[in-house]
């Protein structure tokens, strides 16, 4: 199956800040998450994904094709939810929202006015009235509203409530759910959007550290909770991120794969139980580097 | 494009009429066809003012997440600038030539007019490079500036011409104003390739703008 969007050697160099080397292949049907912390460089790399800024060198090919030569085609199919919407802030959400179909080949009005309705953003509000998280709703509804087949979002969920978020994500499953449409988000907090992502990605001081299938992530990774004395020193000094808790201790483990037949005999006796590791968890401790 | 013409011609059409009408007013109280020369010593005035508020109040971070390039963007722009500098020029050369018929001074205004328009151009493909390149503020402070400057400077020359009774026409060059009307197309044609050599430029230049983005 060709991806849906290649990444080759992308680099962005500003004089406080360089992206380095990121090189990244998406398969269709799926949801890729891009974490990191602040100024790790998601933004950066979404804006050069969507070609809203140009890269210092690398490529970027969507649905196969080159920005250089087929920007108005890759557009028409992408969807993308900037982290700051910029529509024109003195007009109202119904001209923005006409401004912006105009340029599109395909718009469906009906789904997009139901989807304002769902959001509760007015459009007859003019879009300086509206709160941040209004705006990313706005921004999401003009995304899904051209019958993209890639929506790229960076830090949707940043300033919504709990209900809308949950509606947000629910909606990004949707998308995908065809097998043919993918969606790249990128996130500084895994809240949500970890339980839907398949695929895992981490940036770091514009580094992308580690890719993987979450599932492999998640088996991988376990938090081991023992009772002191239970497992042999040189096993422990193999766990990260270890905590004191008031039973004994818990740490991560990279490899649990590698270790659980010597943990078989604590699991066993009660001292040593197993729990799914938090993706937080993960990638604090990758961003650690422990 | 055509939201982006609608949406920018906003701007020129709502500054023709502010810097057309002070000196229609003019015309009609003081009958002096002099004052036609504002009309005509302003179209750079206008025409950077125009740019200028339509630059302020264009979102390129908004238009770049939509299906049209960087080079439709900068072409519709020039493209819209130039047939405004046309109207003006012809909304201005009709008044001329209402106001001073088949008289020497004609062939005065008229290249004077064709000179305004034909720098006009040229100094217009200039402000989109600049306010693509260093951003809105920077624009703002340069246009201002200019603006200020351009109204300052007509204003002076001009109510010194008409306490003479003397047309401004006159301080047009001969070589333009006594020449055949090929002159004026040499001229526009001039302008023209230079105005088009500023598009290319401005294409790239917005290509690798990221000013508010």
């Amino acid at each position: 199956m060709p991806p849906i969007l290649e990444a080759r050697g992308l680099t962005k160099r500003y004089h406080d800040f360089t992206l380095k080397d990121i090189s990244v292949e998406i398969l269709p049907g799926c949801i890729i998450a891009f974490f990191g912390p602040t100024g790790a460089g998601k933004t950066t790399l979404m804006k050069l994904l969507t070609h809203q800024i140009p890269a210092s060198s690398g490529t970027v090919r969507v649905f196969g094709l080159s920005y250089d030569d087929r920007e108005k085609e890759i557009k028409n199919r992408v969807g993308y939810v900037p982290q700051e919407p910029n529509f024109y802030q003195e007009r109202s959400v119904e001209y923005n929202a006409r401004f912006a179909a105009s340029f599109f080949e395909r718009w469906d009005g009906g789904a997009f006015y139901r989807m304002l309705d769902e959001f509760r953003v007015g459009r007859g509000k003019t879009v300086k009235r509206l709160s941040r998280g209004q705006k990313t709703l706005f921004s999401i509804a003009l995304a899904l509203s051209h019958e993209a087949s890639l929506l790229i979002l960076d830090e949707p969920t940043a300033g919504l409530d709990i209900i809308l978020r949950r509606t947000i994500l629910e909606r990004l499953r949707k998308f995908v759910s065809d097998g043919e449409r993918t969606v790249i988000v990128s996130s500084h907090i895994t809240d949500g959007l970890g339980d839907i992502a398949e695929f895992v990605n981490f940036l770091s001081e514009g580094r992308l550290v580690f890719q993987s299938e979450k599932d492999e992530l998640m088996a991988r990774w376990k938090r081991v909770h023992f009772k002191d004395g239970a497992l042999p020193p040189d096993l422990v000094k193999q766990l990260v991120d270890v905590r004191q808790q008031p039973f004994g201790s818990s740490g991560l483990s990279r490899d649990f794969l590698a270790i659980r037949e010597q943990l078989a005999a604590g699991i066993a006796s009660g001292d040593v139980k197993i729990e799914n590791a938090g993706l937080d968890d993960i990638l604090i401790a990758m961003h650690q580097g422990e | 494009m055509s939201a982006i013409l609608r949406k920018s011609s906003f701007f020129y059409i709502t500054h023709l009429c502010t810097f057309c009408f002070p000196p229609l007013v003019m015309l009609a109280e003081s009958r002096n066809r002099g004052v036609l020369a504002i009309m005509a010593l302003w179209i750079p005035v206008w025409l950077s003012s125009s740019i200028l508020w339509s630059e302020r109040q264009e979102s390129y971070a908004f238009l770049r997440t939509l299906p049209v390039t960087d080079r439709q963007v900068v072409q519709t722009k020039f493209g819209l600038t130039l047939g405004f500098t046309f109207i003006y020029w012809l909304i201005v050369s009709l008044f001329i030539r209402w106001a001073w018929g088949s008289t020497p001074e004609y062939a005065g205004y008229m290249a004077l007019t064709s000179l305004t328009c034909a720098g006009s151009l040229v100094l217009s493909g200039g402000w989109y490079i600049f306010s693509w390149r260093f951003g809105p503020s920077a624009l703002t402070a340069g246009v201002m500036a200019f603006v200020v400057l351009g109204i300052l400077t007509t204003w002076i020359v001009n109510v010194k011409r008409m306490i003479r009774s003397v047309g401004i026409g006159t301080i047009a060059p001969g070589w333009l104003a006594g020449g055949p009307w090929v002159y004026h197309v040499l001229l526009f044609l001039v302008a023209l390739a230079a105005y088009y050599g500023l598009m290319q430029v401005a294409v790239r230049v917005k290509k690798k703008s990221e000013v508010s983005i």
